[in-house]
């Protein structure tokens, strides 16, 4: 895994001086970030500080001012949909699975993008997240708003990979999850870089992102105010105090 | 009543209820992807028909006017947002789609008009006519408001009805207008004759209602539709255009429109402002099926026939008031009904 800062490899994402407004106010203050090929980089930071509104203006469901780079190639002017085709994958808080769908219908729709561009043969991505996720083969005819909370997360991210992803961005994957199926998650998390997917990964929950994480961004007030690797920033006492202290400690 | 009667009234409901079918299919598809309750959807039986009759009688059909006006407007609109997304895909597809094509279809109708080609000719010219005007109009009405609330479309849909049906009376008067009979047969049943065209609107709505069926349960464009209509946040991010959603299910819906109106032109005098009412009708079929489900709005939509023409035999003035009133119940039926899913919902 490249995890040292080499420009000679090209990143899967490169971001530069990213600034994003709602109306007057200003929520982004020129946030670069980078992420190389199989790598998996965590942003944390407190509520509010901007790490939804980061993936949100990466993925282009909101008007970004600054640089976003894919394997070199400028983004910033593409719609959502180009994205997509792109392989860049959001897998958002609120889920926004089709809840009034089947499991199956959803895995579908996760493949439409590459099925409208040629690549038919959804039936084999299905069976390789199937490999990942042997329960989502169990539910396949059942609608996905009857999963339970760990079934649903991992629908969510089965259906992100049916896009065959190259970037991947998880909003706050273990929200509203027990403990145990936390670990679950994070540990699937960890492997979906085999393919050579690079993974960024915004969590409260930051003991465990950082654990799962090659490297880390944290970001406060629109602004990212430290950044390296993410055992160096584990043992930080700047880190640990903020993120890491009592508050947090049961829930890793 | 005897048998005779019973079974002419039979008949005639079934032949109604094809029609309302055919409109809460259309009101349904349009609802599901758009959120947009589209009360102009009757309007499009209208044109279908009276492009049709005008056609048969050798005249170049308002509706070429109508295509072409839409199609500037629609142009532009897309030319502008070429220009300021300096698309040049954008524009070239601007160009495709609303000037040459409007221009071929307008121009070769206008052209070969009055040359007597035959019925089935004219029928695919009505239909190449009056297709493109439903993704036309949602291009200009309603993909810039996609994001609004329900209330608002639907008063954007009234205001659409309004504009077509002015431009139906501008195009073609205020005298009303019939298509010939698709075909003369005529198949005796026992003591009864079944007309062919009776047949032929009966067997048109059973096949739309399965082609749509299939489209929606097997095809990854059906359900991707249907994940427009579900989560619209939840489609963007699969990559699926909710304008592209929404210009096919117009599409379709104008065409289910204009076929419609092809097969009832010749029962049924048509005039410039039929099409409300049918589409109320058609709204209380697609509210038996809960503005959601095809077959339920289809069995809504054969009770409506059947109440309706045999209650214009025994109270023939109370007609209307009979078929509307019987909205209130169904409405509390449907309140009941969906009062349980959020309770499952939630569970």
């Amino acid at each position: 895994m490249s995890s040292e800062h080499s420009n000679e490899t090209e990143a899967v994402l490169a971001v530069n001086d990213l600034h994003v407004a709602y109306g007057n106010v200003e929520a982004l203050f020129g946030v670069s970030l980078r992420v190389d090929p199989g790598e998996i980089v965590s942003v944390i930071g407190a509520n509010g500080a901007g790490k939804t509104t980061m993936l949100s203006a990466i993925m282009g469901l909101l008007r970004s001012r600054g640089e976003i780079r894919l394997r070199g190639r400028d983004i910033a002017s593409l719609t959502v949909e180009q994205r997509v085709a792109e392989h860049v994958s959001l897998v958002p808080e609120t889920r926004e699975l089709f809840m009034t769908m089947s499991v199956e219908d959803n895995l579908i729709l996760g493949a439409f993008r590459p099925f409208t561009n040629g690549d038919r043969d959804y039936r084999q991505t299905m069976d390789e997240v199937f490999h990942r996720f042997p329960k989502l083969k169990e539910r396949l005819r059942q609608q996905a708003g009857t999963l339970s909370g760990g079934e649903r997360a991992q629908l969510v991210l089965g259906r992100a990979l049916m896009s065959k992803p190259q970037l991947l961005m998880l909003d706050e994957p273990s929200l509203g999850l027990s403990p145990i199926i936390t670990r679950e998650i994070f540990s699937i998390i960890s492997d979906l870089t085999d393919a050579g997917t690079a993974i960024v990964l915004v969590e409260q929950n930051a003991r465990a992102a950082l654990q799962v994480s090659t490297r880390a961004y944290v970001l406060e007030n629109g602004l990212v105010t430290m950044e390296g690797r993410s055992e160096a920033l584990l043992e930080d006492h700047r880190i640990y105090d903020a993120y890491l202290g009592k508050r947090t400690r049961d829930a890793g | 009543m005897d048998f005779g009667i019973f079974t002419f009234l039979l008949q005639d409901g079934l032949n109604s209820a094809a029609i309302y079918c055919l409109m809460a299919i259309a009101i349904i598809l349009v609802f599901t992807t758009t959120r947009v309750l589209f009360v102009a959807q009757g309007d499009f039986l209208v044109l279908g028909a009276l492009t049709l009759s005008q056609l048969q009688l050798g005249r170049v059909p308002g509706t070429v006017w109508i295509l072409a006006g839409l199609a500037l407007l629609a142009f532009a609109m897309e030319g502008a947002q070429a220009l300021r997304e300096r698309s040049r895909r954008r524009a070239l597809r601007a160009v495709l789609f609303c000037l040459l094509v409007p221009a071929l279809v307008g121009g070769g109708v206008a052209w070969f008009s009055g040359k007597e080609l035959g019925l089935a000719i004219d029928i695919l010219a009505t239909i190449a006519l009056v297709g493109p005007i439903g993704p036309l109009l949602y291009r200009i009405a309603f993909q810039p408001l996609a994001d609004k609330s329900i209330l608002v479309l639907m008063v954007v849909a009234t205001a659409v009805h309004f504009v077509i049906i002015s431009l139906s009376l501008i195009f073609f008067g205020a005298e009303g207008w019939r298509t010939p009979a698709l075909t003369d047969a005529q198949f005796a049943l026992g003591p009864v004759l079944i007309s062919g065209q009776v047949i032929a609107i009966i067997v048109t709505s059973l096949l739309l209602i399965v082609v749509l069926f299939l489209f929606f349960s097997n095809s990854v464009y059906g359900k991707s539709l249907i994940a427009t209509a579900s989560n619209r946040v939840g489609a963007r991010l699969m990559g699926i255009s909710t304008a592209q959603s929404g210009m096919l299910s117009f599409a379709m819906a104008s065409a289910i429109g204009c076929v419609s109106g092809i097969l009832i032109g010749s029962i049924t005098t048509i005039y410039y402002d039929t099409g409300l009412v049918l589409t109320l009708k058609g709204l209380i079929a697609a509210v038996f099926g809960g503005l959601a489900s095809f077959p339920a709005a289809a069995a809504g939509a054969v009770i409506l026939g059947l109440i309706e023409s045999y209650s214009a035999f025994f109270a023939s003035a109370y007609k209307e008031i009979i078929l509307f009133s019987l909205l209130i119940p169904l409405l509390m039926w449907r309140f009941v009904l969906a009062g349980h899913q959020d309770l499952e919902e939630e569970a």
